[in-house]
């Protein structure tokens, strides 16, 4: 599925993979170890029209609930039914078969304005402390 | 000091949790804001994702009826019910890396040391609870660092949520458990968030009057909002 060098990355951690016509979104590595034991997805509506950085999934882990933010505008197409019936995989293969959604996307130059893989390892050096 | 009387504090269930939302996505980014409250009428809370047919059935088993006034939560965690509690929020910028766990862990030992000092013996929960999943009633069961008394009892409670770069704690306190004042246990508390986050928390919130909160009411009381998870 998506490699991580190949995606784009937002700042608050989920990926995104130009597959085709329509962009695979998931939730980085670095993402999966914080929010750790993932226990249930709540995946956005088929045919939901979205914007870039409006939460449109939620995910939960340790009595904590996590917005998943879509980063590009578009229309939700596809929704991963393998995590709502095991959550687990999202920790487990975070970049592989523990993707979201698919999004048709409409306006396609926002997937450049994401940061690539070199950006996002840099940004990431930034958020320690 | 006396803590907690902000006007508003006694709201029904929409309305607190409208303000608990409110004060998480308007509040300054590197605020600290800690809010105690209470119920202008019995209430139940349940978690983001709890079903809402279990909360129902759990309603009816305890009331008799599933009338009780009852909101979802945008935190996680099990369905509790208020109205003897001491329940209280916190929002805070949420800095990485932090998991949950470790939050929870940190705030509830901070509450925990506070309460040691006026005397109070307790226990900070250290192994996880032996029932799975997310249909659970809170107080039933001690979940991993929940503050009990020394007898394995449930004294504090909480649940999270992150927004961007901040994060909501919402805390459900059994003040019956312990021989404190109520003021106390809010100083106690006060404290811990002091230390927690190493600045004052302002208390001296009230987003009640915004349009966007009122907007946040509607949403809670909406039942689309309620039985979002089936």
């Amino acid at each position: 599925m998506s490699k991580n060098e190949e995606c784009r990355y937002m700042k608050s951690h989920e990926w995104a993979y130009m597959d085709g016509t329509e962009v695979l979104v998931g939730i980085s590595d670095h993402a999966q170890k914080e929010i750790t034991d993932i226990v249930f997805v709540e995946a956005p509506k088929l045919g939901r029209k979205v914007s870039s950085g409006e939460p449109v999934a939620t995910v939960e882990s340790v009595k904590a609930a996590f917005d998943i933010y879509s980063p590009l505008s578009g229309e939700i197409s596809a929704v991963n039914p393998e995590v709502s019936k095991d959550p687990a995989i999202v920790n487990k293969d975070p970049h592989g078969q523990g993707w979201l959604f698919r999004i048709k996307p409409s306006r396609k130059e926002e997937f450049n304005a994401l940061m690539d893989w070199k950006q996002y390892q840099e940004f990431l050096k930034t958020q320690k402390h | 000091m006396e803590l907690g009387t902000v006007p508003n504090s006694k709201l029904d269930v929409y309305s607190q949790m409208a303000l608990d939302e409110a004060s998480l996505l308007f509040s300054p980014e590197e605020s600290l804001t800690l809010r105690f409250y209470s119920w202008s009428e019995p209430a139940a809370t349940f978690g983001r994702h709890q079903s809402f047919q279990f909360v129902e059935r759990a309603l009816i088993k305890r009331e008799g009826k599933p009338a009780l006034s009852c909101a979802r939560r945008i935190t996680g965690g099990g369905l509790v019910f208020h109205g003897e509690d001491l329940t209280f929020s916190m929002t805070f910028p949420w800095r990485e890396p932090s998991t949950p766990a470790e939050i929870y862990q940190r705030l509830h030992h901070l509450i925990g040391e506070q309460l040691r000092q006026e005397g109070i013996s307790l226990n900070l929960k250290s192994e996880p609870s032996s029932t799975a999943g997310l249909n659970k009633v809170c107080f039933s069961v001690p979940e991993k660092s929940d503050i009990t008394t020394l007898d394995g009892i449930k004294i504090l409670g909480g649940a999270l949520c992150r927004k961007n770069k901040r994060g909501l704690y919402q805390g459900s306190f059994k003040t019956s458990l312990i021989s404190l004042s109520l003021n106390q246990i809010k100083q106690a508390i006060f404290r811990a968030a002091s230390i927690f986050k190493n600045k004052k928390p302002e208390e001296k919130i009230n987003f009640l009057d915004h349009s966007e909160t009122r907007l946040l009411v509607d949403k809670y009381r909406s039942q689309d909002w309620r039985q979002r998870v089936p």
